[in-house]
C-alpha cells in the first residue's frame, strides 16, 4: 500500500488558514455579486412585476402594490371593472402584490419602475397597523431579496429588535448556501433540480396532472350576496364562524407583531419616501387599508386605532393622498384564514375597490390632467 | 443535527474551540465532549437521551460486576444480563410492530383481538450502533481482553461521542477507551486531516448522495411506470447513492472525530472494488461486518465445525446483518441473499485461472452486478416491489425513460465517482496533496466546500442510516 508522507502541522496551518480565507472571500464576493445582480436573481416576484410593467410600454396604468394579502385580487377583474365605469379610456390594471409586500418592498418597486422609465397612474397601496409598526416584521425577507451591505447597516437596530439577526446575517455571511437555487438558476439559466424522472399517469393513462385537480369547495357552491348600494357591505351571517387552525396561528403571530405597538421606524420612511416620489411624479396614491378578518380587528386595540388613523392623517395631508378603509368590509366567511381572501372574498373585494376608489381616482385624473 | 448542515457545524466549531483552547485538563475536555453529545442527541429528541445514558449507566454497572463476580456462574449470568436489557430495548423500539405483523394471523385465529394493534413507537436514533458497541464492550470484559472502565463519563463518552454516535462507525472498546484516557495535543496536521475528510464527506454526500436520490426515490416507489434502462440506471444510482451517503457519513465522522484528536475506524474501503461477495464485505461496512465475524459468526462456531455448519453460520450471521438493518422483510431477504452468495463463493471450486489479473475487472463487474441485484431488496418498499424491478431489470420491458440530459448529467455523476474511486485505489493520494503548494491546495478545499453548498440540492435530508 501507498506510504504517508510525514506530518507537517506549519503546513497544515497554512492550508487552513489559506481554505478559511477563500471561504470567506468567496463568501463575500458571492454577496457583492448577488446585490449588483438584475433583480430577477433574488427577487424573482418583483423582477415579474417590472416585466409586466415594461411590456405596457409608456401607456399609464394602475398599480395595485401589497403583499399576499392583494394576491388573489384579480387585475382583469378590475380592469373589466374600470372599463364599464370609466368607459373606452380605462387603463390597465397591474397586479404588484408580492409576499411580505409591505411599503419598503412597494418603495423598491416604485424606485424601479420609475427608473426603467414606467410611470403608474394611480396606485392602490395596501396598508394596515401591521405593516408600518416598528419594528418592520419582514425585514428578514427584504435582506433576503433586496437590500445590500448599506441597507443591512442602516436597518440593523430595527432587525436586532425584531430578533431577525440571525437569518440576515446566514443571507450575508453564507450567501452561497442560503441563494444556492438563485444561484444556480442564474448560472445555468433554468432552475434546479436538474436531475429529473417524469412523474408517471395513473395506471389507465390518466394525467398525472388532472387528478391533482382540487375538489370544488362547499363554500365555492354558494355565490356570496351583492355588495350593497351604499357601499356599507355585506352582512354578516347570524352566526360568528368558528377560527380554523390556520387562523388561530396567523392571529398569534399578529398578536406579536402588535405588542407594544410603535408607528415608525423603516417601514414608515419608506411609505413617506413613496408618498414623495408619487408626488413629485404626479402619480395619485390611495392607501387601502387591507380586509382584515373580525379576529384580527379584535386585536386593533384603540390606542392602535388612534395611533395608525393619526398617521393616516398626517401623510394623508402632506403628501396629498387618501387612506380608504376596508378593513371591516368583507365578512369573516370570505376568509381562508385571519387575514387571507379566499377567491369569492377576493372577488367581491376587487370589484368594491375598482368601483369605489381606482374608477372615480382615474376619472379625477383624466379629468384634471 | 445533520453533519451537512448550519447547527452541526457550528456545535463543531464551538466544541473545537472550547476543546483546544479554553480547556486543558483531560478529565475537563472530556466532559466538554460528553456535553457536546448529549446536546446533539438532544437536539432531535431531549427524551430519548436519557434512555442511551441509561444503557451506558446500566452496562457500565454490569462489566464492572463481571469483573468482579466471585464465580464463572455469576459472570455468565451478569453477562446474560447485560446483553439482554440493551438487545430488549432494541428489539421493543425496533421490531414490536414488525413482530406483531408476523405474529398476527395466530394471534387472530386465537380470537386475541380484530384489529391488528398498531404501536407508535420512536425509534430512538442510533440504537442500532449503541447497542452492538455495549455489547462488544461487556463480552470483551467477560473475555478478559479489556478492563471494565472505572469512570462512568469516559464510558458514556464511548457510547454518546458524537460524531459516531447515531450511525457508526461501530467503534470498539479496545479502540476508543484508551483514546479517552490519553492525553491529547492540538495536531495541525490532524486538523487538516479531519477537515480534509469532513469535506469529502460532504460532497459524497450532499452532492452525490442527495441528487441521486431524485432519480431513484421516484422510480423506486412506481418501478411499473418505468422501462428497463430507467430501472437499470436507478438500481446503479441507487448503488451508488448509498455508498457515498453511508460512506460519506463516516468519512465525516471521522474527520470530525480527527479534529477532536479522537481516531475512528476506517469503516469502507473502496467496496465496489471488491472481486468476489467475500472481498465486498472487507469493504463495505468494515465495522459492522468486523462486529459480526467477531461476536455472531465466530460465536456460531465459524468455519470450525464443518462445510455445513459453516454455510449455517454465514446464513445466519448474514440473515440477522440484514435483520439489523430494519424491521422488514425486505432486509431479512437481503442479509439471506449476501449469506447465500457468500455460501456459494466459498463452495463454488473456481478454477485458478478465473483468479489471474486479466479477469480482475471482469469478477469486478460481476460482484458489483451481483451486489447491485441485493440493493434491490434493501431499497425496494416491499418484496413485491423489488419483484417488480427485478422483472423489469432482466425482462425487457417499455415505460418512462430519462431525459437524454438528464442521462448524460447522471452518467457524469457516476463517471466521477468511478474516476473518484481509481484515483483512490491507484494512486498515492497523500503524496498527491503533498506536493500541491499549500495555498493551491487550500484553495482546492475551499472551492470544494463552496461546491458543496451550491450544489446540494434543497431536498437534501437525513442520511440512509439513520433509520437503521
Amino acid at each position: 500500500m501507498s506510504s504517508r508522507p510525514r506530518p507537517d502541522p506549519a503546513r497544515a496551518r497554512r492550508v487552513l488558514a489559506v481554505a478559511g480565507a477563500v471561504i470567506a472571500a468567496g463568501q463575500l464576493a458571492t454577496g457583492l455579486a448577488l446585490d449588483a445582480a438584475p433583480a430577477k436573481v433574488r427577487f424573482a416576484q418583483g423582477a415579474r412585476v417590472l416585466e409586466q410593467a415594461r411590456a405596457l410600454g409608456g401607456a399609464r396604468y394602475v398599480l395595485l402594490l401589497g403583499s399576499s394579502r392583494f394576491w388573489e385580487l384579480d387585475p382583469a377583474t378590475a380592469a373589466t371593472v374600470l372599463r364599464e365605469t370609466a368607459g373606452a379610456g380605462s387603463p390597465p390594471v397591474l397586479k404588484g402584490a408580492v409576499p411580505a409586500g409591505d411599503p419598503v418592498v412597494a418603495d423598491y418597486l416604485l424606485e424601479r419602475l420609475l427608473g426603467q422609465g414606467s410611470r403608474p397612474g394611480l396606485i392602490a397601496l395596501e396598508i394596515s397597523p401591521e405593516t408600518v409598526c416598528y419594528p418592520t416584521r419582514w425585514a428578514a425577507e427584504h435582506a433576503i431579496r433586496f437590500f445590500t451591505w448599506s441597507d443591512v447597516a442602516a436597518w440593523a437596530p430595527e432587525i436586532a429588535l425584531a430578533g431577525q439577526a440571525r437569518k440576515v446575517a446566514a443571507a450575508r455571511f453564507t450567501p452561497v448556501q442560503l441563494y444556492r437555487r438563485e444561484l444556480l438558476t442564474w448560472i445555468a439559466g433554468t432552475a434546479p433540480p436538474y436531475l429529473r424522472v417524469a412523474p408517471p399517469g395513473r395506471l389507465d393513462g390518466t394525467s398525472a396532472r388532472r387528478l391533482a385537480r382540487p375538489v370544488p369547495r362547499v363554500e365555492d357552491a354558494r355565490p356570496p350576496p351583492a355588495p350593497t348600494a351604499n357601499g356599507a357591505g355585506v352582512t354578516e351571517p347570524p352566526e360568528r364562524m368558528r377560527p380554523n387552525a390556520a387562523t388561530l396561528f396567523g392571529l398569534r403571530e399578529t398578536r406579536k407583531w402588535l405588542r407594544h405597538y410603535r408607528l415608525d421606524g423603516g417601514a414608515a420612511r419608506a411609505l413617506e419616501h413613496l408618498l414623495a416620489r408619487c408626488q413629485d411624479a404626479g402619480i395619485r396614491v390611495a392607501l387601502v387599508g387591507v380586509p382584515v378578518s373580525s379576529w384580527v380587528r379584535e386585536l386593533y386595540t384603540s390606542e392602535i386605532e388612534r395611533a395608525f388613523g393619526g398617521y393616516m392623517d398626517r401623510v394623508s395631508g402632506r403628501f396629498g393622498t387618501e387612506f380608504v378603509d376596508y378593513r371591516a368590509r368583507i365578512p369573516d366567511r370570505f376568509f381562508k384564514d385571519h387575514h387571507h381572501l379566499n377567491r369569492r372574498g377576493a372577488d367581491l373585494f376587487v370589484r368594491m375597490l375598482a368601483g369605489e376608489v381606482l374608477a372615480p381616482r382615474w376619472r379625477h385624473r383624466e379629468d384634471g390632467s | 443535527m445533520l453533519f451537512h448542515h448550519a447547527p452541526f457545524l457550528w456545535l463543531l466549531l464551538a466544541t473545537f474551540v472550547g476543546y483546544w483552547w479554553v480547556l486543558e485538563s483531560q478529565r475537563a475536555r472530556n466532559l466538554l465532549l460528553l456535553a457536546a453529545s448529549v446536546v446533539f442527541y438532544a437536539h432531535w429528541n431531549p427524551w430519548l437521551v436519557l434512555l442511551v445514558v441509561a444503557t451506558a449507566i446500566y452496562d457500565y454497572r454490569l462489566a464492572r460486576a463481571i469483573e468482579d463476580a466471585p464465580t464463572e456462574r455469576a459472570r455468565r449470568v451478569r453477562l446474560v444480563a447485560a446483553i439482554a436489557v440493551p438487545l430488549g430495548l432494541l428489539a421493543y423500539f425496533k421490531y414490536t410492530n414488525f413482530l406483531v405483523a408476523q405474529a398476527w394471523p395466530v394471534l387472530r385465529a386465537l380470537g386475541v383481538a380484530d384489529r391488528r394493534p398498531v404501536f407508535d413507537i420512536v425509534l430512538p436514533l442510533g440504537i442500532s450502533f449503541y447497542t452492538f458497541e455495549t455489547i462488544a464492550y461487556v463480552i470483551e470484559v467477560y473475555r478478559g481482553r479489556i478492563p471494565a472502565e472505572r469512570r462512568v463519563l469516559d464510558y458514556a463518552l464511548f457510547l454518546l461521542f458524537f460524531p459516531h454516535l447515531i450511525a457508526g462507525p461501530i467503534v470498539r472498546p479496545g479502540q476508543f477507551l484508551p483514546q479517552v484516557r490519553r492525553a491529547r495535543r492540538l495536531d495541525w496536521s490532524r486538523v487538516e486531516l479531519g477537515v480534509r475528510l469532513f469535506l469529502l464527506g460532504m460532497l459524497k454526500k450532499a452532492v452525490v448522495a442527495d441528487q441521486l436520490a431524485l432519480i431513484v426515490d421516484p422510480v423506486f416507489a412506481r418501478p411499473d411506470a418505468y422501462a428497463s434502462r430507467t430501472i437499470w440506471m436507478a438500481v446503479v444510482c441507487y448503488a451508488v447513492q448509498i455508498y457515498c451517503d453511508f460512506s460519506g457519513y463516516s468519512d465525516m465522522a471521522i474527520g470530525a472525530a480527527h479534529l477532536l484528536g479522537i481516531t475512528l475506524p476506517t469503516n469502507f474501503r473502496m467496496p465496489y472494488f471488491a472481486a468476489n461477495p467475500a472481498e465486498f464485505w472487507h469493504r463495505w461496512h468494515i465495522t459492522l461486518s468486523t462486529w459480526l465475524r467477531d461476536y455472531l459468526y465466530i460465536p456460531l462456531g465459524g468455519n470450525r465445525g464443518g462445510t455445513l455448519l459453516t454455510y449455517r453460520n454465514l446464513l445466519l450471521t448474514m440473515l440477522l446483518g440484514g435483520l439489523w438493518h430494519g424491521a422488514a422483510w425486505t432486509f431479512v431477504v437481503w442479509g439471506a441473499y449476501h449469506g447465500m452468495l457468500l455460501a456459494l463463493h466459498r463452495a463454488i471450486p473456481w478454477p485458478t485461472w478465473t483468479g489471474r489479473p486479466l479477469f480482475h475487472p471482469l469478477r469486478v463487474a460481476i460482484t458489483f452486478l451481483l451486489v447491485c441485484v441485493g440493493w434491490v431488496f434493501f431499497r425496494a418498499p416491499s418484496l413485491a416491489a423489488a419483484g417488480t424491478v427485478l422483472a423489469r431489470m432482466f425482462a425487457p420491458a417499455p415505460g418512462l425513460m430519462l431525459a437524454p440530459g438528464v442521462s448524460v448529467l447522471v452518467a457524469a455523476i457516476l463517471g466521477t465517482v468511478l474516476v473518484a474511486h481509481l484515483v483512490g485505489t491507484f494512486a498515492n493520494v497523500p503524496r498527491l496533496i503533498r506536493i500541491l503548494p499549500a495555498p493551491l491546495f487550500g484553495t482546492a478545499l475551499a472551492c470544494g466546500f463552496l461546491l458543496a453548498g451550491l450544489l446540494a440540492p434543497d431536498t437534501g435530508g437525513a442520511f440512509i442510516y439513520f433509520q437503521f
